[in-house]
C-alpha cells in the first residue's frame, strides 16, 4: 500500500487562504456595523422600561409632542456644580433632569438630540449660550431649540421648585427639591419650538413711541429704548415689525400688538382699528405715558376701552435709608414688587414670578384700576405697590413733592400697577369651540419695559409677551412621584449587616471555597 | 453543539481548579463589596443608585471591566498553545468554533458569577428591609454580563494573537481601555455633535449604551444587539486566527 505524502502548503495557497479569510472579515465587520446601524433604526428599536415606577416610559402628553416634531430638536444642558448648601437638591435635580432628558432621547433619537455641555468646560458652554442668544443661569438652564425656535428651562424655576429648609444649625434642615416639573417643562418647551412659523410681534411707530432698536444712551444716561426688549423677544422666539397704523389694518399674521409711550395722540380711526382688531380675538398691550397729556387719543382712552382706567399721578413708595424709611425723593417714585404681596400668583405672566420671590421694577408708574368692564371681560391685577405707597399728584405748577398728602392724595393704599385683562369673544353659536379670547396687558408704566429695567423686568416681559401670543402652554403632565427606596442607614445595625454581607461574608465564602479547592488539588 | 458544551464543562472545571481564579474572585467581590458599601453610605441609603453604581454607574466597575477579562482569557488560547495542548484540541472532533465558544462562555460565566454579587446584595438589602427595584437589578445585571462577553471576546482574541499569556493579558488590557475611552479620543479628534466623528463617538460609546439603558432600567434592543454582534465580531476573530495555526 502507498503512503500518502506530505505536501508542504505553498505560498500561493497560503495567500489565497489569507486573502479569503482577511474578506470574511471585512464582511463580517460590514455586516455587524449594518446590524448595530439597523438595529437602532426607530421602527426597528424595542424598549422594555422594567422600572416599578415607569420612569423610563414619557408621559403620554409629552410622547405625543415629541411624536408630532416636524423635525429634530436640540436640547442643550448647561448645569452648573451647586453652592454647598443646596448641593444635595441641586445634584438630585440635575440627575432627575438627565435621566429625564436619556429617555427622552432614546425613546425618539430622530426627534430629539441632547447636547450636554460640561460644567468644567466653562469657555464652551459660555460660545453656546452666546451662540443660541440666550442668558445664563446661576443654577444652571436647559435650552431646547429648533430651527429660530428657542425655550429657556433654568433649573431651579421651571424645572424645579426648592424648599430651602433651615440653615439654622440648631433647627438644621437640608434643602430639597419640594417639586419635580421636568417633564412638564420639556413638554411645553417642546411645543414652543415645534412651531413652523414664528410669532410676530408688531410695536405700533409713528406717534413718539419708544424706540424699538436704538441703543444710545438717552435721557440721563439711561437706555429708554426697547433694544433689550426686542433682543430677549428676538431670542424667545419672536420677530418682531413695526406698525405704522394710520389707519391701516392690524396685519393678520399679527400674534401681539404692542402700544408704548406713544406722545402724539392715536387718531380715532387708529384707536377703532386697534379696538376692532382685540374684539377680533387680537392680543394687545398698552403702557401708561407720562410724557404725555391724557386727551383724545392716548393710551388711558384706548385702556378705558378694556374695562381698565390708568389714573392720574405716579404710585410712590418710602425708601428706605439710613435713619429709616424716607419720602421726598424722586427715588420714591421707584416700585420694586417682590413676592406674592406683589405679583399676582393667580396669573400665568406672574405666577412663577412670584413663587420664587422675583422682582419687577416699575418707574414712575400710573395707578391702575377698574373702570366697569363688560360682563366678558376678566380682569386681573398682576402688580401692585405695598401698602405703604400713595398716588402722588403734582402740586399746581405740575411738579411731584413725592411726599404723601392724606387730605389730596390716596395714601396707605395699594395701587396696581400692571393688569391683564381676557375677553371672551363669542361668535354668535353657542358652541364653546368657536369660542376666542381677546388679551390686553395695561402697564402703568413704559419704564417696565425699556432697557435699563430689562435686567430685572426681562421674565415678567417675556411671560406677558407669551400670554399675549398664548404661548404659554399650561400642559397637564403630572409631575413623577419618586419612588426611590431607601435603607435607613443611621437606624439601628443596618450598616454594619449590610458591610458584614458585602465585606466579609461574600468574599470569606469565596476565600473558604478557594482554600478547599486548593486542599484538594493537593491530595 | 456537544462540542461546545464539553469544551465549556471543561474550561470551567479548569477555572475553577486554579488559584487564580479564586484570587481574582475574591479581590474583585472583597472591592465591589467595599465600593457598595460606600455608595449606600455616600447616597444616604439609595438603595437603587448604590446598586446601580455597583452595576455599571461608577468607575470602579469599569476598571474591573477593563482588567478582570484579559486576566481571566489570557492563558485561555496562547498557554494551551504554548504547551501545545490546542494541537490535541484542534484535532478533537469538535470544531474551532465551538473550542473558541467554549471558552468565550466559560469566561463570561465567570463573570456573570462574580456580577451575581449583586443579586447577593439586593437580597441583603431586601433582608434589611429596603427591597430594590428587582426588575431593574435583573436589568443592570444583564448589562453588566453582556458587557462581560464583550470584553471576554477581546481577551480572546488576544490571546489567541499570541504566544504569550501575560503579552496577550496586557493586549486586551490595552484594547479595553481604548475600546471603553474611543469616545474621549473621538472627541481629541474633534467629534463635535453634527459631525461624523460624533455619530461615530455616540455609536460606540460603551458606556453610555450601558448607562443610558440597562442600569436605568431599560432593555433596549439596540443595546442589546450591540453587544451581541461585537461580541460575535470577537469571537469570529479569535476562532480566524486559532484557524490560522493550519496554514500559516
Amino acid at each position: 500500500m502507498k503512503r500518502a505524502e506530505y505536501q508542504p502548503v505553498s505560498a500561493w495557497t497560503r495567500l489565497r487562504i489569507g486573502a479569503s479569510v482577511a474578506l470574511s472579515l471585512v464582511l463580517f465587520l460590514a455586516s455587524a456595523g449594518l446590524v448595530t446601524w439597523l438595529a437602532e433604526r426607530p421602527g426597528l428599536r424595542v424598549r422594555a422600561d422594567l422600572t416599578q415606577s415607569r420612569r423610563n416610559t414619557l408621559d403620554p402628553v409629552l410622547a405625543d409632542i415629541v411624536g408630532k416634531l416636524p423635525d429634530q430638536a436640540l436640547v442643550e444642558v448647561f448645569f452648573k456644580p451647586m453652592p454647598k448648601h443646596l448641593a444635595a437638591a441641586g445634584t438630585e435635580a440635575q440627575g432627575r433632569m438627565r435621566d429625564l432628558l436619556i429617555v427622552l432621547q432614546n425613546s425618539a433619537p430622530d426627534k430629539v438630540k441632547v447636547v450636554d455641555h460640561s460644567s468644567e468646560d466653562v469657555a464652551t458652554a459660555r460660545e453656546a449660550l452666546s451662540r443660541l442668544r440666550v442668558d445664563g443661569d446661576e443654577f444652571g438652564l436647559i435650552v431646547v431649540h429648533r430651527g429660530k425656535n428657542r425655550a429657556r428651562l433654568a433649573l431651579f424655576k421651571e424645572i424645579a421648585e426648592l424648599d430651602f429648609g433651615s440653615i439654622d444649625p440648631n433647627r438644621y434642615v437640608p434643602a430639597r427639591v419640594a417639586v419635580f416639573r421636568g417633564e412638564e417643562a420639556l413638554a411645553a418647551a417642546l411645543k414652543r419650538v415645534s412651531a413652523d412659523t414664528q410669532p410676530k410681534l408688531y410695536f405700533t411707530t409713528g406717534h413718539g413711541e419708544r424706540e424699538l432698536y436704538a441703543a444710545a444712551a438717552s435721557g440721563g444716561g439711561e437706555n429708554r429704548d426697547l433694544g433689550a426688549l426686542a433682543s430677549a423677544l428676538v431670542a424667545d422666539g419672536f420677530e418682531i415689525e413695526r406698525f405704522e397704523g394710520q389707519g391701516a389694518a392690524v396685519p393678520g399674521d399679527c400674534a401681539a400688538l404692542a402700544v408704548v409711550d406713544p406722545t402724539q395722540a392715536l387718531s380715532e380711526s387708529e384707536l377703532g382699528e386697534i379696538h376692532a382688531y382685540v374684539e377680533r380675538g387680537g392680543r394687545l398691550l398698552i403702557t401708561g405715558s407720562h410724557r404725555d397729556p391724557d386727551g383724545p387719543g392716548s393710551t388711558r382712552e384706548l385702556a378705558a376701552r378694556f374695562g381698565v382706567d390708568i389714573g392720574l399721578g405716579y404710585v410712590a413708595e418710602p425708601i428706605p435709608g439710613p435713619n429709616g424709611l424716607m419720602v421726598g425723593l424722586p427715588a420714591c417714585a421707584n416700585l420694586f414688587g417682590t413676592g406674592p404681596s406683589a405679583l399676582s400668583v393667580r396669573h400665568p405672566v406672574t405666577e412663577s414670578l412670584s413663587k420664587f420671590g422675583r422682582t419687577v421694577l416699575s418707574q414712575l408708574a400710573r395707578p391702575l384700576s377698574r373702570k366697569s368692564p363688560s360682563s366678558n371681560m376678566v380682569l386681573t391685577e398682576l402688580l401692585r405697590s405695598s401698602e405703604d405707597s400713595w398716588v402722588d399728584l403734582p402740586n399746581d405748577s405740575g411738579v411731584h413733592d413725592w411726599r404723601p398728602d392724606k387730605s389730596l392724595e390716596v395714601a396707605g393704599k395699594r395701587s396696581t400697577l400692571a393688569s391683564a385683562v381676557q375677553i371672551t369673544l363669542a361668535d354668535g353659536t353657542a358652541s364653546a369651540a368657536e369660542t376666542r379670547q381677546g388679551r390686553v396687558i395695561v402697564l402703568g408704566s413704559p419704564e417696565v419695559l425699556t432697557s435699563s429695567a430689562m435686567e430685572t423686568n426681562k421674565d415678567f416681559a417675556l411671560n406677558a409677551f407669551n400670554w399675549l401670543a398664548a404661548r404659554e402652554y399650561r400642559l397637564s403632565v403630572a409631575p413623577r412621584t419618586d419612588l426611590r427606596r431607601v435603607l435607613e442607614v443611621h437606624q439601628g445595625d443596618r450598616l454594619v449587616k449590610l458591610r458584614s454581607v458585602a465585606l466579609f461574608l461574600l468574599p470569606g465564602l469565596c476565600l473558604l471555597l478557594g482554600l478547599f479547592t486548593w486542599h484538594r488539588r493537593r491530595r | 453543539m456537544s462540542g461546545l458544551w464539553t469544551i465549556l464543562r471543561r474550561e470551567l472545571a479548569g477555572l475553577f481548579f486554579s488559584p487564580l481564579a479564586w484570587v481574582l474572585l475574591f479581590a474583585a467581590l472583597a472591592l465591589n463589596g467595599a465600593m457598595f458599601v460606600l455608595y449606600v453610605g455616600l447616597t444616604d441609603g439609595a438603595v437603587d443608585d448604590s446598586l446601580s453604581n455597583a452595576l455599571g454607574t461608577a468607575w470602579p466597575y469599569w476598571a474591573m471591566m477593563a482588567v478582570l477579562p484579559p486576566l481571566l482569557t489570557m492563558k485561555m488560547i496562547s498557554e494551551e498553545s504554548r504547551a501545545g495542548v490546542l494541537e490535541f484540541l484542534l484535532t478533537a472532533p469538535v470544531s474551532d468554533w465551538a473550542v473558541v465558544a467554549g471558552k468565550l462562555l466559560a469566561a463570561t460565566t465567570f463573570m456573570a458569577l462574580l456580577w451575581s454579587s449583586a443579586l447577593f446584595y439586593g437580597l441583603a438589602l431586601a433582608w434589611l428591609g429596603a427591597a430594590p427595584d428587582w426588575p431593574v437589578l435583573l436589568g443592570s445585571y444583564l448589562g453588566a454580563v453582556l458587557v462581560s462577553a464583550l470584553f471576554c471576546g477581546i481577551g480572546l482574541v488576544a490571546s489567541a494573537g499570541t504566544g504569550t499569556p501575560l503579552l496577550a493579558a496586557f493586549l486586551a488590557f490595552v484594547a479595553n481601555i481604548v475600546v471603553l475611552l474611543l469616545p474621549f479620543l473621538a472627541k481629541l479628534a474633534g467629534a463635535a455633535p453634527d459631525n461624523w466623528r460624533g455619530a461615530f463617538s455616540r455609536r460606540v460609546d460603551v458606556i453610555a449604551r450601558v448607562q443610558g439603558s440597562f442600569t436605568l432600567g431599560v432593555i433596549d434592543s439596540s443595546h442589546v444587539i450591540f453587544f451581541v454582534v461585537w461580541t460575535l465580531f470577537a469571537l469570529f476573530l479569535a476562532t480566524r486566527l486559532v484557524e490560522s495555526r493550519r496554514w500559516r
